[in-house]
């Protein structure tokens, strides 16, 4: 969340804010806004024609592997799960370019929500090289195109904080609960 | 791939050239899916890089299109994004915005207020309801790396301490900002002009005093004792044409501590908004839209409370 242009080395985050958290409103324009960010729950019936779940399962995976050992905020890999289900509602592709969908789309998430973001170099090589850095990029656009840039989008870890405070519980209870979910 | 158009080409009808920037070029056009409505185009000129679309344009446009949901009745429609073509140097995009007939500067025409140059005005607009309209929201950092230097230097003057101090921050920056502008408008002129982080800090701790010790942030390499100890001076030094209500309210907003300033809602709700939007409503052509925290009590004219003229 760093908007304004302090290079610092050390990571500054932002406090919890009480402006967000005690305010319903912010809640309610979750709930509201979540709904334009579903992916279709029909896709791999009604738009892919090569892809299967189980494919999704792996290519989800190994996403998950490389935002862990990348340690990539939290909210990466559930931002880029979300773009990958969207691009895969309204486009048919083959299985043979998921997993340049799997990085592009932790390379926009990274950049969406990373103060030093994945590299292009970086992604290609978790895939063995069997990308190349100009598909990446070419394949970003066409992402961008295909889900109208509109990729700040509501996932379940929006929720999180919000639910948190409204329940009594203790400091320490809750910090196991971030920690799991 | 490089050349994707998308049948957007024709989709829109460009009338005019409206606009001429470093960054590209804004149209006047007819959006022809939608019964002709006008709209604004701008073509952009973004610098590719080996790293693709730069982190800004994503945030900037990802932020204006998640604001859409809200269809926020002061803040322009952003009505489609496309990226049109892109070379090994170069990505062009294309946003189509709102059309608004007229910017503050041409609403105001003939009287621009002193000091407020038609630069400044450029990205809020009037629609013929008179209603105001801020656009460009920070997308002068997606059109281009020539203007990433002196955008550091301008906002510095309304950066917060606890930013400039590098300690932990949150929604109290923008209010502090507000505070600066507010100031702003009476003055004609900024209130802090720093030339540097640690003049900034002299400069707002010469008006509001040094902070108490208790106040200061946790956790900072500047420590407190590094400034010298000055009382804080009465406001109305700095804005002589402030009145008490509208004192009440700067402090409120340019309080040290980020804890204690006001939030937006609650500021909002001073009565130094409540008397001005009745006489805004009875004296001035200028509509404010309606919000949940804008009710008025019904009192009957009063004159305006800005001194400035």
């Amino acid at each position: 969340m760093n908007l304004m242009c302090c290079e610092t080395e050390t990571l500054k985050r932002a406090y919890e804010d009480p402006v967000l958290l005690k305010d319903d409103r912010v809640l309610q324009n979750l709930l509201a806004t979540e709904d334009k960010y579903m992916p279709s729950p029909t896709y791999f019936k009604c738009v892919q024609t090569d892809i299967k779940p189980y494919m999704r399962k792996m290519v989800a995976q190994w996403m998950l592997e490389v935002c862990e050992e990348q340690r990539c905020e939290e909210e990466v890999f559930p931002l880029s799960m979300n773009y990958v289900d969207r691009f895969l509602s309204v486009l048919d592709i083959p299985r043979t370019r998921l997993q340049l969908l799997g990085a592009v789309c932790m390379f926009l998430a990274s950049k969406l929500k990373e103060t030093s973001p994945l590299t292009a170099e970086k992604l290609v090589i978790y895939t063995d090289n069997s990308i190349r850095a100009d598909e990446l990029t070419d394949m970003e656009l066409l992402v961008l195109n295909k889900l109208k840039w509109d990729i700040s989008a509501i996932t379940p870890h929006d929720f999180l904080e919000q639910i948190l405070c409204r329940l009594s519980m203790d400091k320490e209870k809750c910090d196991v609960i971030k920690k799991h979910a | 791939m490089t050349s994707r158009r998308d049948g957007l080409e024709q989709n829109y009808e460009e009338i005019a050239v409206i606009g001429n920037g470093a960054y590209g070029t804004v149209y006047k056009a007819r959006d022809l899916k939608n019964d002709g409505q006008f709209v604004a185009m701008k073509r952009i000129r973004i610098q590719n890089t080996e790293e693709g679309m730069p982190m800004s344009a994503i945030r900037e446009i990802a932020l204006l299109k998640q604001l859409e949901n809200y269809e926020h009745p002061n803040v322009v429609r952003l009505l489609d994004v496309r990226h049109t073509d892109h070379t090994a140097s170069e990505i062009r995009l294309m946003l189509v915005f709102e059309y608004v007939d007229q910017d503050l500067s041409t609403y105001l025409e003939g009287c621009p207020p002193p000091g407020l140059g038609p630069d400044r005005i450029r990205n809020i607009l009037v629609t013929s309801q008179g209603t105001l309209k801020v656009a460009d929201f920070g997308l002068a950092r997606v059109y281009g790396f020539q203007m990433a230097l002196t955008s550091v230097v301008v906002t510095l003057w309304y950066r917060a301490p606890e930013v400039i101090l590098q300690a932990a921050y949150a929604t109290p920056v923008d209010i502090w900002s507000c505070g600066c502008i507010f100031v702003e408008l009476f003055n004609r002129r900024p209130l802090f002009c720093g030339q540097s982080d640690i003049d900034q800090l002299s400069k707002i701790f010469d008006i509001l005093g040094l902070p108490p010790e208790d106040d200061w942030p946790e956790n900072v390499s500047l420590p407190w004792n590094s400034f010298k100890a000055v009382p804080p001076q009465p406001l109305e030094q700095f804005v002589p044409e402030i009145d008490n209500d509208a004192k009440d309210l700067l402090e409120k907003l340019i309080c040290f501590n980020p804890h204690r300033r006001l939030s937006a809602q609650e500021a909002m709700n001073h009565s130094y908004f409540r008397d001005d939007l009745d006489s805004l409503r009875t004296s001035s052509s200028l509509s404010v839209s309606e919000g949940e925290s804008f009710e008025t009590d019904g009192r009957s004219d009063t004159p305006s409370k800005h001194g400035g003229s």
